[in-house]
């Protein structure tokens, strides 16, 4: 089988809350223009993980991490946390988009928050095209200047993930982004995943095996902490190496 | 992919050292507050430690004439008036806190909590002038009338003006009392409803269940309430210097004209001359200052234990 | 009926009855104030300064000017300390210096206001050499500051931090999540902060005691003496005279009138707040 392209690597990531330790040695290898699902029972540390890679783990008070990241090939801790999170975009579990700015400003908000300033005619084609990458333009284009929590719940989702995008990170964090969502705009989003490989890598934490199953091309599984079973989703799901995954899998735990 | 930083970037940076500069500035000046007036206060009351030392403390005699100063008085005066008006407002603060909290509903409530608040942000000026032409004659009349009933002669000729300790402690008891009722409102207010409905639900009757689950469970954070109410009754100024008669002398009597530690000030300071006179005033007022300071920080120690059980 | 019925009824009578009175007392201050204010109020009040000694009528234009000037130089002084302060405290919770710098603003909170008047007069009255209406300002801006802090804080902890995260998750420094995200989602609520902190001292007297002492012509320089309405109003209480006396209720009108525009304001502002995020 050949080697996918390596965009992000993870070495022997350890992370804490104060004295309680959550994540185990997570050595991960995340593949370039995929969907790769994270995967796991409640509180096994998902969320931590992917928190980790932008360092926002670290803000936390008396929260801190160990390990290397690699995004594509260099060492994330010689970088500038800013210009980390620039390259490592995220969406969070409910949209979040920010109240004070409009639809239009949330876009650009990458922008506007880290003082780059944007010729107009560049901001417009941003907005449109970023939009558009999200299947939201033509359902916004009249309200451009309306406040970005005017939207729907499925629309300010899509409008985080364009938020994200606009920056043209080279992965984007997708911590449960559904599950705050209706069915409905739900699938809306698993649709668009497969859109965004074509340009961006993509880390997907979900609870649902379904949902793993239809949209990542890659699943990692975690339990307690650690990082029992990595690999192609098709080859997880219908043979998995390690036991836990399998009983999980076969619905074993919660 | 790492770049070199840009404009924007360095924009950024330098914007981002302001920031924390200008936070941390805010923040040690005002901790720096605190230890300046302490400082400033000491420095200036000199004169007076010079002339009396410690025993300023407890000396009763307060003569701008020979010069002669000593704090009780006024120490008395604080404490009396302090601890009365808390006493008086006490019951009806606590009456009101537990009408809004279990019997008015919201249509009622609303409307009183911002009466309450109007009346609490009403200056302190205000009331002065109200108590001065309000206050004042009716406990003169009450003066006169209990001086007939006790057969005191000497309260019907001298306490006819109405100015004194009494009424200030009942200024200061309605100027405290919407303070102290919206602390102890906002404590009750946090009491989960399923521990007065469990008790409700065994059969208590409404006030059975205030008295027994309702008001043990806000017993800290009431006391906090209380000693803040009390750190603002001995603080307050203005309303109690005009209706306490500037008194210099030790009172013996509730209606005797008298003074507190800030009414001592605020009537006197611009009229002291001497150095002594003056460092004597401004010493009161490094004693009101330290009483208040630590009366403020046990009170926010006791409300925030109240909170965290 | 039982004894605990009887209990629960009486009490419960007391409980009303104690909120009735406050009420009773509340209208009974505010209907005095009101009737002998409005009673003397005319044109020339608002618009004259004080008479001279010994002739009749005059107004008090100067201390509205005096209460306007020196409230907002103390909340531009105040301001901007105020709202520092609380952004260090909100953004370093669970600190140690953080928690210090909370309990000095409390404890400020509670340093009474003839303090504050001492402590105006001998570290800027005796150093400039002379009374003025700058001391007075800075004075009070030491009763706006720990406020102001509180506030600040009070409201950017509501800020969701959601909000915050996904502003940081975009690259943005702490000072642009601070300005862009969390001042702008909270401005409203530090706004109302602000008029309400502007509304305590405008009414208070005892700081003006011994630093802007007061004077009897309409003053537009900070850095000589001025007098402003509370001023005004202690003084006129006290006098003698009963024109002046009545001088005293109406300017305690205007005082009231301007603290509960204030005040509805800062309630306006609030309102919309929880609107917002409702
Ligand atoms: N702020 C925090 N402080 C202390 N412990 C925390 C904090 N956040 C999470 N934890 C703990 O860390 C562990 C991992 O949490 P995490 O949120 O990473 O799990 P998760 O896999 O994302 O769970 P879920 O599927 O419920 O989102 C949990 O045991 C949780 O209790
Ligand atoms: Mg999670």
């Amino acid at each position: 089988m050949e080697e996918p392209v390596i965009v992000l690597e993870t070495q022997k990531i350890n992370a804490w809350f104060g004295k309680d330790q959550i994540l185990f040695d997570v050595s991960a290898r995340i593949p370039k223009n995929r969907v790769t699902a994270i995967m796991g029972p409640s509180g096994c540390g998902k969320t931590t993980f992917v928190r980790t890679l932008n360092r926002l783990h670290q803000m936390t008070p008396g929260a801190r991490a160990t390990g290397t990241v690699l995004l594509e090939g260099i060492d994330t801790s010689t970088m500038d946390v800013v210009d980390v999170r620039k390259h490592i975009g995220m969406v969070f579990q409910r949209p979040n988009p920010f109240p004070t700015m409009t639809v239009y400003e949330n876009v650009l908000a990458g922008y506007l928050l880290t003082g780059q300033r944007l010729p107009r005619q560049k901001a417009d084609q941003i907005v449109e095209t970023t939009l558009r990458k999200v299947g939201l333009w033509s359902e916004v284009q009249s309200k451009l200047f309306k406040a970005g929590t005017s939207l729907s719940g499925g629309q300010q989702q899509r409008l985080c993930i364009a938020r994200a995008i606009a920056m043209e990170p080279a992965l984007v964090l997708f911590d449960e982004p559904t599950s705050a969502l209706d069915p409905k705009s739900t699938s809306v989003i698993e649709e668009l995943l497969s859109d965004l490989t074509t340009e961006y890598s993509i880390i997907f934490v979900t609870h649902g095996l379904q949902q793993a199953a239809r949209v990542s091309d890659y699943v990692a599984f975690f339990m307690l902490g650690e990082l029992v079973e990595f690999g192609e989703t098709k080859r997880v799901f219908v043979g998995p190496q390690d036991k836990r995954t399998e009983d999980y899998l076969s619905g074993k735990y919660g | 992919m790492v770049t070199q930083p840009s404009r924007s970037d360095r924009r950024e940076l330098v914007h981002e050292r302001i920031f924390t500069a200008a936070g941390v500035t805010a923040a040690v000046a005002l901790v720096t507050t605190i230890v300046l007036f302490l400082l400033e206060l000491f420095i200036a009351s000199r004169a007076s430690r010079a002339a009396f030392g410690l025993p300023f403390l407890w000396r009763s005699e307060w003569n701008p004439v020979t010069e002669k100063f000593g704090a009780l008085p006024m120490i008395v005066g604080t404490l009396v008036t302090g601890f009365g008006a808390l006493l008086i407002s006490t019951p009806f603060a606590l009456g009101i806190a537990i009408f809004l909290a279990d019997y008015a509903d919201r249509k009622l409530a609303e409307p009183i909590k911002y009466l309450i608040g109007l009346l609490g942000g009403l200056p302190s000026v205000i009331f002065g002038l109200w108590g001065l032409f309000v206050l004042v004659p009716i406990v003169s009349k009450f003066e006169v009338w209990f001086g007939k009933l006790v057969g005191s002669e000497a309260l019907v000729a001298s306490g006819t003006t109405g100015v004194g300790l009494l009424a200030a402690i009942l200024l200061l008891a309605i100027m405290i009392l919407p303070f102290s009722a919206s602390l102890i409102l906002e404590s009750l207010l946090v009491v989960p409803t399923e521990l007065k409905e469990g008790a409700l639900a065994l059969g208590a009757t409404k006030w059975d269940a205030i008295q027994n689950v309702e008001l043990p469970y806000v017993q800290k954070s009431t006391v906090g309430a209380l000693v803040l109410s009390l750190g603002r009754a001995l603080g307050e100024t203005m309303a109690v210097t005009m209706v306490i008669g500037n008194g210099m002398k030790m009172p013996t009597t509730l209606f005797d004209p008298a003074n507190t530690l800030a009414s001592a000030i605020a009537n006197q300071f611009l009229e002291a001359t001497s150095p002594v006179y003056v460092g004597s005033l401004i010493q009161l007022a490094l004693i009101l200052f330290v009483i208040a300071i630590i009366i403020n920080i046990v009170a926010r120690v006791i409300l925030r234990r109240g909170v965290q059980q | 009926m039982t004894p605990r019925k009887l209990k629960n009824s009486v009490m419960g009578f007391l409980v009303a009855a104690s909120a009735v009175l406050l009420i009773a007392v509340l209208v009974v201050i505010v209907w005095h104030i009101f009737i002998s204010g409005v009673k003397y109020l005319n044109w020339n009040f608002f618009t004259k300064a004080p008479a001279p000694m010994g002739e009749s009528g005059g107004g008090v234009f100067n201390a509205i000017v005096g209460t306007f000037l020196i409230t907002l130089v103390a909340a531009a002084i105040g301001t901007p300390f105020g709202m520092f302060a609380g952004i260090y405290v909100a953004e370093h919770r669970g600190r140690r210096f953080a928690d210090v710098v909370r309990l000095c603003a409390d404890a400020l909170q509670g340093v009474p206001s003839i303090v504050i008047g001492i402590f105006g007069y001998t570290f800027l009255v005796v150093r400039f050499r002379s009374y003025s209406a700058l001391s007075a300002s800075i004075a009070l801006a030491f009763m706006f500051v720990p406020t102001t802090t509180r506030v600040t804080e009070e409201v950017l902890n509501l800020v969701p931090s959601g909000l915050k995260e996904a502003a940081y998750a975009l690259g943005a420094r702490q000072s642009s999540v601070v300005w862009n995200v969390s001042i702008k989602t909270a401005a409203a609520g530090i706004t109302s902060g602000l008029l309400t902190s502007m509304a305590r001292i405008a009414g208070e007297t005892a700081p003006l005691l011994f630093t802007a002492f007061g004077s009897r012509y309409v003053e537009w320089n900070m850095l000589r003496p001025m007098s402003a309405l509370p001023l005004q109003i202690f003084i006129y209480a006290g006098s003698p005279y009963p024109a002046l006396q009545q001088q005293a209720w109406s300017a305690a009108f205007v005082l009231v009138l301007l603290i509960l525009l204030l005040q509805y304001s800062a309630k306006h502002l609030i309102a919309r707040v929880l609107r917002v995020k409702a």
